[in-house]
């Protein structure tokens, strides 16, 4: 497991997708920040991070994989490797570890950007709404993280199921932008059945904005401590399937 | 006896779905053997090498130095070396990073690169190389860490005459030391250089498993003849019900019918200019077998 995890790490390091990742990280945080009006809120947010982290890490997921079956290494890579479940388990800790890696990034940029290029100094500590701009930009952080999980697991099973890495990238574009609004509009449309609807895995985005605003349970109709557990639950079931299927695709 | 077989294929049948694609398949590798993997277009061949891979489902026994293959376990497989399709190669990475990533040993990392003459461009992004130096670099993957069994599927695509004698020397080497070898190719004479038996496989089934020396006997038994009237000849053989094959300016029949043919030309008036055994010929070995074969 070792061996794998290592290979998955060296492979990765000189792949161009994770220096991407990072770039766009980067660069839409520093466009949101001196294209947007500075609020507490878009601090807390870590200038859009929250949203850019799941979706760059979806595409990573699916790239990291799509590339041994492009590339022929899936064979030696399979017969290499003593079981499957050691393929599968390293490649979702290294992009696990490259989803905590870019929220330590975010979260470093953001303090850079708001303390040395912004004019209005906002003070970290001060309490709002009962919790600190520091506290609020860790927990959005924190719900980016675990979104970033579930993110990855159904990025997993995704390219084993359509086996397509453009197809994965649209869906995470589309579960970024608009997954809260299609939950909502669902939730609209059938309120009789929202105790069932409110855990759509589309409902699972708003962890990375409620954690820190519990106002927004009123729109996902969870509470954060649900929202938490199902990200969790949904993200196990979904690299489990993903697992299954990985193990059932022929080379 | 037992323990010198590298490689056991025993009753091994291959399933995608419903479909059997291979058949039944048995036979041993023995350390330092290479066998040639021969058959047409979708025999099985990359199949067969695939399922000792582990890589699909089978039913059957595989076994690499007496340890079991399965789909789901392949500790068995730990010195086993592969080449199957196309070269497993990242090309992110350079062609020394390719060798790392699964190298144990640095000096045989680097004797590879030597003798394979990788050195111009082995810390070249392997995007770059072209299908010669991919493949070369998938061999000499393949050949890492001194393995026990070798799988290669068409070594010698896109390789010039100069690298097809390197790796065919470096297979050599590897077999003299031990190491068993399972090659396919469509270059069928470049095969004959180096295998010391034949698998000829068709329709997912194993119809022939000689020694070389043993499978180029079949070649003997056929003659080439050419008479002053191929036409008539053709005729007389016809009459005779004498089976015979076509080809430009002579005609090919069997050994054991060459005194019956010397007598029914000599009787008939048709002088025969020339009779000469066929030399060994692997494509025609192999056209003849899967012809009988079709019947």
């Amino acid at each position: 497991m070792l061996i794998s995890f290592k290979q998955e790490i060296y492979k990765f390091r000189h792949e161009n997708i994770a220096l991407y990742g990072l770039i766009i990280l980067i660069v839409t945080m520093i466009y949101n920040f001196f294209t947007n009006p500075i609020t507490s809120q878009s601090l807390s947010y870590g200038f859009g991070a929250i949203e850019w982290i799941p979706l760059i890490v979806i595409t990573v997921a699916s790239a990291i994989f799509s590339m041994e079956y492009k590339n022929n290494t899936i064979i030696m890579l399979e017969y290499k490797t003593s079981s499957k479940f050691q393929i599968y388990f390293s490649k979702f800790l290294v992009v696990l570890v490259y989803s905590f890696l870019l929220t330590v990034i975010a979260f470093l940029l953001n303090l850079i950007l708001s303390m040395f290029f912004n004019n209005v100094r906002y003070d970290w500590l001060v309490n709002k709404n009962g919790n600190n701009l520091l506290n609020d930009l860790v927990t959005n952080l924190a719900g980016a993280l675990i979104y970033s999980f579930f993110s990855i697991g159904l990025s997993f099973m995704l390219i084993m199921l359509v086996k397509n890495n453009a197809v994965v990238v649209c869906f995470g574009i589309v579960l970024a932008f608009f997954g809260a609004s299609f939950s909502k509009g669902l939730m609209q449309t059938f309120p009789h059945f929202i105790s069932t609807i409110k855990w759509n895995f589309l409902n699972m985005i708003f962890i990375s904005q409620q954690l820190s605003n519990s106002s927004l349970s009123l729109k996902s109709n969870l509470s954060s401590l649900e929202l938490i557990i199902a990200n969790i639950v949904y993200g196990i079931v979904f690299m489990v399937l993903g697992y299954y299927l990985f193990k059932h695709r022929r080379v | 006896m037992r323990s010198s077989i590298a490689l056991h294929v025993d009753d091994v049948c291959t399933y995608v779905g419903k479909t059997v694609l291979v058949n039944n398949a048995t036979f041993d590798v023995k350390a330092g053997e290479i066998i040639g993997l021969i058959g047409p277009n979708g025999a099985g061949k990359t199949t067969i090498m695939k399922t000792i891979l582990g890589l699909m489902k089978f039913k059957g026994k595989i076994e690499v130095n007496g340890k079991n293959v399965s789909e789901n376990d392949h500790h068995a497989l730990t010195r086993v070396g592969a080449l199957i399709e196309h070269p497993a190669i990242y090309p992110f990475l350079t062609g020394m990073q390719n060798l790392t990533l699964y190298a144990h040993d640095q000096k045989d990392m680097a004797n590879l690169i030597s003798e394979l003459q990788m050195d111009s461009y082995i810390n070249n992004k392997a995007k770059g190389y072209s299908l010669g130096m991919k493949q070369k670099l998938g061999i000499a993957i393949a050949l890492l860490n001194q393995p026990q069994v070798v799988i290669l599927d068409e070594p010698m695509n896109g390789l010039d005459i100069e690298s097809t004698i390197r790796v065919r020397k470096l297979i050599k080497r590897y077999s003299d030391q031990g190491t068993a070898f399972l090659i396919s190719s469509h270059i069928l004479s470049e095969l004959q250089k180096v295998m010391t038996r034949v698998v000829l496989i068709s329709g997912g089934q194993i119809i022939l498993n000689k020694e070389v020396a043993e499978f180029e006997k079949i070649s003997h038994q056929k003659y080439h003849l050419t008479t002053e009237n191929n036409k008539l000849a053709k005729k007389i053989f016809a009459a005779y019900q004498i089976t015979f094959t076509e080809n430009e300016n002579y005609l090919i029949v069997s050994q054991n019918d060459i005194y019956k043919i010397e007598d029914l030309l000599f009787n008939e008036g048709v002088h025969l200019k020339e009779i000469l055994p066929l030399e060994a010929n692997l494509e025609r070995i192999v056209v003849d077998v899967l012809e009988k074969k079709r019947g």
